[in-house]
């Protein structure tokens, strides 16, 4: 009995010993994975060394976050790889560890749980704009305002609205943005069409399209914020921008005449059948395939996609495509030569920083936002620099019609969802694919829309 | 092993790694979110209390009650339409006698397949000008047949169901493989000198002996539905204008698109008890028939 009772302890030792040891299995892999995709908190890792002299090496430690993992984006992760390495190299002792992630995980999860617990990476990826507002709001960001004065760079951007709350500034833009058409040269030349200058001329160009058996307007509307890409312009050139920005004070209602005419303009070119057939049910890289296979005419988008149309997939059409404004509305209340276009793509730095740390983080702004590397995210990557640049030669000619448009432009807005909350954005974006999908009025969907604003203006 | 069973704390040291780790992971965000579902909170700056207003803003939620009925679509899909077919093919497999392991594992296939790896490739099935289903449909001169399946309010959420549907079928189609191949010979046999023939052999044979795996997949398959999240997402993102959304969806789109965490987390709860509920009657029933059965 005695001999069995030994035993069975025995097992039950053992027994104890391998589950727990795979509970420490379990945990120390699980947090394997998140350390690697957690910052390393570097507080910890600056070695206070002798402080005699300002240019003694002192070991300083810089988590970053980029979003730079698809091949797509290798272009522009290799520019920051140059600017970090520049910086270490000029600073001895700083090390700036980098870390990619997939930027839809980083903006609504990890950086807001990170926001949220205050341990978000000392320099990171951020959004300007509502972004931006929360992040000031929990008390995690870096004020700038002060350096970017000092240092005189606070003039070289070209607008840093996005990231400055309260006249202070949170962050900086590495790129802008700005949303029109853009159509197919060689298309419109076979037709005989010019560039719409105005709502009735781009009915036109839209009919004799259709006639010739090709898709006017290509669309992929699975993602919501497709579409309400084409609808925000429309929105403003009916409505205009302090109509939009009176929609969270309260002076103006979703179901105002100006802004049902906007939603009921948008439904006349669903029923005209201008857009893609079944566009409900095909993603975002869709209609920009459409586009370049010659299919359509026309396709409303951001200036990013500039990137794709002007390279090797664009095959025959390659120099063959061009960028325009949205047309004027007559009547309409908005500005009718504006643009949307923005700078909210941007880094933001974290508040938790030693003074070193600071410096360091200071030292990597200068390098990167300067007219040196804004000039390679021009020509290299095509990006819309935000810096004010006294030369644009050797960039795409895509590119350059476009920084032309804006320049052109008689004002520049943001975009709609930089002004109304995440709730009324969603109803929105639902309320497109409802006129889509033809199963609501604009009437119907004004109505909707009201109530979502009057819920999202109540709640704070 | 007797020593073990009368000593509670010998017993417990067992257990504890487990309730642990069943702690962790389960048990303590159950409650954080029952904790979360009485604010209104952001998910970064500071929570206010709302009580049940969260709830009872889900009592009004039109999306809200489409998710649901969407999930009990799930469950009438899986119960009605994929059961049958199960069965179905797994009676036939049970009689084939070359290849079976053929069958089987090519039943099997799909299962092994990562939900995104089937969320893509119906996708490209049921893409409208280059997808596989609506160029067959041409290829018969059926063309009034096609459709925008995901596009379409009307078909999304079958074509969804059907995608969904494909893929766990084979799973069940092997458990209940088994299950018909462990029903004793000799009563089948017995049952053919009685003169049964095939239709009877397996209506009053096999069937009721493999009820307790079919019970088995059908609280899988009700617990599975009221989960269901990465075929949507895939697929659909609960598109077009929310028609697909299940609760599960619904809640993501709350607490991370819309950011009110507090509304998402009361959606979560609420998917919990329901889940509980339908296991609970489920099992009640179960018992109860197996009871008047005795």
């Amino acid at each position: 009995m005695k001999q069995a009772m030994k035993h069975a302890w025995k097992q039950a030792g053992a027994l104890l010993l391998m589950s727990s040891m795979l509970v420490v299995a379990a945990c120390s892999s699980g947090g394997g994975a998140s350390t690697s995709t957690q910052p390393q908190a570097p507080a910890g890792s600056t070695t206070p060394a002798d402080n005699s002299g300002s240019a003694v090496k002192k070991e300083v430690t810089l988590s970053l976050r980029h979003t730079q993992i698809k091949e797509t984006s290798k272009t522009r992760l290799k520019i920051l790889e140059d600017v970090v390495k520049k910086t270490e190299e000029k600073n001895p002792g700083l090390k700036i560890e980098l870390e990619g992630m997939d930027e839809n995980v980083n903006r609504d999860q990890k950086l807001k749980a990170e926001m949220a617990a205050g341990n978000p990476p000392k320099i990171f990826e951020m959004f300007g704009g509502a972004d931006t507002k929360l992040y000031v709001k929990a008390g995690r960001l870096l004020d700038l305002t002060d350096f970017l004065v000092e240092s005189g760079l606070k003039d070289k951007f070209v607008n840093l609205e996005e990231f400055t709350v309260d006249g202070r500034v949170y962050g900086l833009p590495i790129g802008g943005y700005a949303e029109g058409f853009f159509y197919n040269k060689k298309l419109f030349a076979e037709l005989g069409l010019s560039v719409p200058k105005t709502w009735d001329e781009f009915i036109a160009v839209n009919e004799k399209l259709k006639a010739a058996g090709k898709v006017p307007l290509a669309l992929a509307a699975k993602d919501g914020w497709v579409n309400a890409m084409l609808f925000n312009t429309i929105l403003e050139r009916n409505a205009g921008m302090p109509a939009i920005e009176g929609l969270v004070s309260g002076t103006h209602k979703w179901t105002d005449p100006e802004m049902v005419k906007a939603l009921s303009d948008y439904a006349s070119l669903v029923n005209a059948d201008y857009f893609t057939k079944g566009a409900l049910g095909l993603p975002y890289s869709d209609q920009g395939a459409q586009f370049l296979r010659g299919e359509a005419g026309m396709v409303f988008t951001g200036s990013w996609d500039a990137t794709r149309y002007s390279g090797d997939e664009a095959g025959d059409l390659k120099g063959q495509i061009g960028f325009f404004p949205f047309p004027a509305v007559s009547g309409g209340k908005g500005d009718q030569t504006s643009i949307n276009a923005g700078y909210s793509n941007g880094f933001g730095f974290s508040k938790d920083l030693t003074e070193e740390q600071k410096q360091m983080v200071y030292a990597f702004i200068k390098e990167h936002f300067n007219e040196e590397v804004q000039k390679r995210m021009l020509v290299e990557d095509r990006v819309l620099p935000s810096m004010k640049l006294s030369d644009l030669s050797g960039a795409d000619p895509l590119i350059t019609e476009v920084i032309q448009t804006i320049n052109n432009a008689s004002s520049t807005w943001r975009a709609y969802d930089a002004v109304v909350q995440p709730p009324v954005k969603l109803a929105v974006e639902n309320s497109l694919q409802e006129l889509i999908g033809k199963v609501k009025t604009p009437e119907q969907v004004a109505e909707r829309l009201q109530k979502e604003q009057d819920k999202a203006n109540q709640s704070k | 092993m007797n020593n073990v069973l009368t000593r509670p704390w010998l017993f417990l040291m067992f257990l504890l790694p487990a309730i642990g780790l069943y702690v962790v992971f389960m048990g303590i965000p159950l409650v954080q979110s029952l904790y979360y579902a009485f604010f209104q909170w952001d998910g970064v700056t500071e929570m206010t209390f709302v009580g049940l207003d969260n709830f009872a803003g889900l009592l009004e939620d039109e999306v809200f009650r489409r998710s649901f009925y969407n999930n009990v679509s799930f469950i009438l899909f899986s119960t009605f339409i994929s059961m049958p077919i199960i069965v179905a093919v797994a009676l036939l497999l049970s009689q084939v006698r070359r290849f079976q392991t053929f069958y089987r594992t090519g039943v099997f296939l799909p299962t092994v397949l990562s939900t995104a790896v089937v969320g893509v490739l119906w996708l490209y099935i049921y893409h409208p000008d280059a997808g596989l289903l609506n160029n067959f449909l041409r290829l018969l001169k059926l063309d009034s047949l096609t459709q925008y399946w995901l596009s379409d309010p009307k078909w999304a959420m079958i074509s969804v169901l059907v995608a969904n549907a494909w893929q766990w079928t084979g799973f069940y189609v092997v458990l209940v493989l088994a299950a018909i191949l462990g029903v004793p010979r000799e009563l089948t046999e017995a049952a053919e000198i009685d003169g049964a023939n095939a239709w009877q052999k397996t209506w009053f044979i096999t069937l009721p002996l493999i009820r307790p795996v079919l019970v088995v997949i059908f609280l899988l398959n009700v617990s599975g539905s009221m989960k269901a999240l990465d075929i949507i997402m895939v697929m659909t993102e609960g598109g077009p204008f929310q028609t697909t959304d299940v609760l599960a969806t619904y809640m993501v789109t709350k607490a991370f698109r819309e950011y009110e965490y507090g509304y998402g987390s009361a959606i979560a709860v609420v998917i919990f008890l329901l889940t509980l509920l339908f296991a609970w009657i489920i099992q009640r029933a179960n018992k109860k028939e197996q009871e008047v059965e005795l």
